[in-house]
């Protein structure tokens, strides 16, 4: 093989992409929330237009998104984070969590965990729908959101 | 006009709900004169594991919903479920609601209440840690049941062999004391119907195919049929289709008490006025 130039990409099975398009569907409107700080607009556009894409890979992509949901109080007190990444290697829709409480101690995990690859490794975790049902309760509540875009300068897509 | 056996169905189902009552044939409910309430005791599949007909479900919006109400709130919901003869409980690990389990244990006898729980561990190597550790959330030696979470292809007996092997296991030494699925396609569940190993299985039913693994409850009816005949415990969820069929209730709940192949079934309460509110249409309709 040498000399020749392997070229990876992705690959989805069954409804991967139909799933990864509602995740798309599901951040758009994100965008679009007043207040939201600019740059943090841009980077989810960006991630929502990539994802609408596939398979077609958005070279120079780089972006990360979390979403953060807090719960309970002092007797007992929870927090979740839903996390889209998207770089040229990786795709990743995953969810995390930790509960604390003084009789229960403390306790983090790992919820959903979706991740694509650019070898064409797949490596799934957890109930992809509830993720969505996780993100869309979180978005609805009290949360943060952080937003980063560190795409190089090839990726053109538009935001 | 005179009303006919399919202008009453009409009526009390609607036109899908009609067709797919005449077809099945005529329900449970309209054959003897028993009411039904949700605190009825049945004993559910081939181990006879006691339930209630209804289940306190602590998993909706993958529990986001029960988990509002905190540590406390949530061991209180049980409290007041348990006060009127709901002993069911129906939680997973994934909806990270064994802690609040755990805190209504101490207020409950444990031998009093019947756990479900559901797995999410996909190897056999994380399955018995995983298992050690619910029984330390959940604050018991055993659990009454155990289902693996989500299955959805149909060849999910062979692809979770090894975690499925692990739980045998555990039921034989009596931490688990049966064991099943939870189903998430109607390929999934025709499996379940012929899987001697899937003793007890919960999957989504209503009237209108709302949040179902077919939009024709005909044909998971037909599914659950086979897994009743074949002596499963079969446990309905999605009976309020995730909240969509509210404004329903009365029909849907009569529809699956109905159909003669769903055992009990689950519904998450987000408080106890939904709560008593739902243990009363039960009884009405």
């Amino acid at each position: 093989m040498q000399g020749r130039e392997f070229e990876e990409s992705f690959r989805f099975g069954g409804d991967d992409l139909a799933y990864l398009s509602k995740v798309a569907q599901r951040l758009a409107p994100v965008a679009e929330r007043p207040g939201l700080a600019p740059e943090k607009a841009e980077a989810i556009r960006r991630a929502v237009a990539a994802l609408r894409k596939l398979p077609e890979p958005t070279p120079g992509i780089n972006v990360q998104i979390e979403v953060a949901h807090r719960m309970g109080g002092e007797e007992f007190s929870e927090s979740y984070t839903y996390a889209v990444k998207l770089d040229e290697r990786r795709i990743e829709i995953s969810s995390r969590g930790s509960q604390y409480g003084p009789e229960v101690g403390s306790t983090s995990f790992s919820l959903e965990s979706l991740q694509w690859y650019s070898n064409g490794q797949a490596a799934h975790q957890g109930n992809r729908d509830t993720w969505l049902e996780r993100l869309a309760y979180a978005l609805a509540r009290d949360h943060t959101l952080d937003a980063a875009d560190e795409s190089g300068d090839k990726c053109t897509e538009a935001v | 006009m005179a009303m006919n056996r399919r202008n009453f169905f009409q009526k009390a189902y609607g036109t899908a709900g009609a067709a797919l009552i005449t077809t099945l044939g005529r329900p449970e409910w309209l054959r003897g004169a028993t009411a039904r309430k949700a605190s009825d005791v049945l004993y559910l599949g081939p181990d006879k594991i006691k339930v209630t007909r209804m289940a306190i479900g602590l998993g909706t919006n993958a529990g986001n919903v029960q988990r509002e109400l905190g540590l406390q709130g949530v061991a209180d919901h049980l409290k007041f479920a348990f006060d009127r003869g709901q002993f069911f409980w129906d939680t997973a690990d994934a909806y990270k609601t064994h802690p609040h389990v755990k805190q209504a244990l101490k207020s409950i006898p444990r031998e009093k209440v019947t756990i479900l729980t559901k797995t999410d561990v996909r190897t056999a190597a994380e399955m018995k840690p995983a298992l050690d550790r619910y029984l330390q959330e959940l604050g018991t030696d055993y659990i009454d049941i155990l289902l693996l979470h989500g299955m959805h292809t149909p060849k999910w007996p062979e692809e979770m062999k090894g975690v499925m092997d692990v739980i045998s296991e555990a039921r034989e030494k009596g931490i688990v004391r049966t064991h099943g699925a939870s189903i998430h396609s109607l390929e999934a569940l025709q499996t379940a119907a012929v899987t001697p190993w899937c003793k007890v299985h919960l999957q989504g039913i209503n009237h209108a195919g709302v949040r179902m693994d077919s939009t024709d409850p005909a044909v998971v009816v037909a599914s659950l049929r086979q897994s009743k005949a074949a002596g499963k415990g079969v446990l309905g969820m999605k009976v309020l289709g995730e909240g969509a069929l509210k404004d329903h209730m009365d029909e849907t709940l009569r529809f699956v008490m109905g159909i003669g192949c769903v055992d009990a079934f689950t519904i998450g309460a987000a408080n106890r006025e939904e709560l008593a509110h739902v243990i009363s249409r039960i009884e009405a309709v």
